[in-house]
Order: C-alpha cells, then structure tokens, then sequence
C-alpha cells in the first residue's frame, strides 16, 4: 500500500469517512468497558475513598491534552517544512479536541481538588502549565482562522504549535522540577503504583479517548477538505459529499 | 459515594457535555461546508 497516495486530500476524504464511525465505536466501547471497571469493579480508595474515582476521566484527558498537541505540531512541523496541505488541515482538525480535553482535564483536577486539597484551584506548576496548553490551543485556533487565505493560517498556526510544544515537557515535568500541591506520576514506563482495576480502568478509559480524538479529527478533516477543496473538480463531482 | 458524589458527578457530567457539544459543533461544521460545496455548484451553474 502507497500510505503517500493518502496524503492528498482528493484520495484521504473518503478514507477518513469510512473510519470515523469505526473509531467512534471503539471509542464507545471502551468508555462503556472502563467506567464499568471503574465504577463497579475498582475498590474504593483506601485515603480518598470513593472522589478517587475522578482519575479515569482526569488522567486520560490530561494525557490526550499533551499527546493531541505533540501530534498538531508534527503535522505543524510537517506542514512548514513541506508545505503539504494536509498536514495543516489535521493540525487545524486536532486542536479544538484538544482544547477540549484539556478543558475537561482542567475542570475534572478542579472537582478533584477541592474535597482533597481543599480548593478548586491553586497556582501551581502543573496546573498553570496546563491552563497556558489550553492558551496555546485558543491561540493556534485563533491564529489559524485570522487570515483571509488559509494557507497564510495554516503557516502560522503550525509555528506558534511547533513553537509551543516546548510546553509539554514543562507540563510532564513541573512535579519534578518544582515543589508542587500536585501529586507525581502514578503510572510510569517502569510501573504502576496504583491497583491494578484501577490501572486496567484508566487505561481503558484513555484509549477510548484515543479513539475518540481520532474520529472527532476524522470528521472535522472531511469539512474542512470540502471547505477548502470546494472549487476543485473531485469535490463538484462528489454526488452526495 | 454519597459523601463525594457532587464532585464525581459534576467531573462526568462537564465531561460528557464537552463531548456532546463537540460532536454538535462536529455536524453543524459538516452542514455547513456541504452548504459552501451547493454554493459552489450553483454559482457555477449559473456561469
């Protein structure tokens, strides 16, 4: 298979069509499978009791929120250097679920913190690293949609998202680097402190929003590919778009 | 469960709402470039 014969947005429209309901059914399913375990099969924490339960929402939506950005600025990054089209149509598909999720990633560590730490928000290092990747979002999705010319958009946007990923290591490391209220990894490449329902039901409940984020960009693409492509021939012949 | 519920509830629901939200604004974004795409055909139609 020619994966560059995809890379046009004539050949990768119909394809992004007949996947999108495929990922937005996984996704579905694995929701379903990691609330279960989550919520019925998990044991209730033995210092926080039942609000521990906030993790499998808050931890996979602050991973999405950091993975969705590296992948934009790739596309970013990939869009700059060979002035491709559709690498900066999916980095403009990829930001608003990022944003999104770090939305929610932002609000459920609020709803988490106060009955823990006693407040809903706190200046700390993790947290405000966090709030600044949701800026960037606001501010790539702002800077894309400026420009009269699109093209001009896309190569901006795709350098404040190349430019900003210096963020995430900021974000990853700021309980290490700084003396945080936040709380340190609970899951690394060497292990996991955490019970393993509890470690099954986060991971499920994190790749349902993988699944999720790769439908939602599947869908916006496909707009923005008729958006943009709407004066060429491929797209007037499309019959029932 | 009860102790702690508002706070679950209130991360779940913000949860599913962004999502719900996300995926309207998905089909209203659709709707509206298959709007431009009719658009485009009938200018031309009319040239």
């Amino acid at each position: 298979m020619n994966f560059f014969y995809f890379s046009s947005p004539a050949s990768f429209y119909p394809l992004a069509g007949r996947l999108a309901p495929w990922f937005f059914a996984l996704a579905a399913l694995l929701a379903a499978g990691g609330l279960y375990a989550g919520f019925v099969v998990a044991p209730t924490d033995a210092v926080q009791g039942e609000v521990y339960r906030v993790i499998f929402i808050h931890v996979p939506t602050a991973w999405m929120s950091m993975f969705i950005y590296f992948v934009m600025a790739c596309y970013g990054a990939l869009a700059l250097a060979f002035n491709s089209r559709l690498s900066a149509m999916m980095a403009r598909a990829l930001a608003p679920t990022g944003a999104m999720f770090t939305f929610v990633a932002l609000w459920t560590g609020a709803f988490w913190g106060r009955p823990t730490w006693g407040t809903y928000w706190v200046w700390d290092a993790r947290i405000t690293s966090e709030l600044v990747l949701l800026f960037l979002y606001f501010g790539f999705i702002a800077l894309a949609n400026a420009f009269e010319d699109p093209r001009r958009g896309d190569r901006a946007a795709s350098l404040l998202a190349v430019i900003g990923i210096v963020n995430l290591p900021i974000i990853y490391f700021s309980v290490q680097w700084w003396n945080t209220l936040h709380q340190g990894s609970s899951v690394r490449l060497t292990g996991s402190s955490m019970h393993v329902t509890m470690l099954t039901s986060m991971l499920l409940m994190a790749l349902a929003c993988w699944m999720y984020a790769i439908g939602a960009a599947l869908v916006r693409v496909r707009s923005i590919i008729l958006e943009r492509e709407r004066r060429t021939r491929w797209v007037r012949a499309l019959g029932a778009p | 469960m009860a102790e702690h519920g508002f706070y679950l509830a209130m991360s779940y629901a913000a949860a599913a709402l962004a999502i719900v939200a996300e995926l309207i604004a998905l089909k209203v974004g659709r709707a509206r470039a298959l709007k431009h795409v009719e658009e485009e055909r009938e200018l031309e139609a009319q040239d």
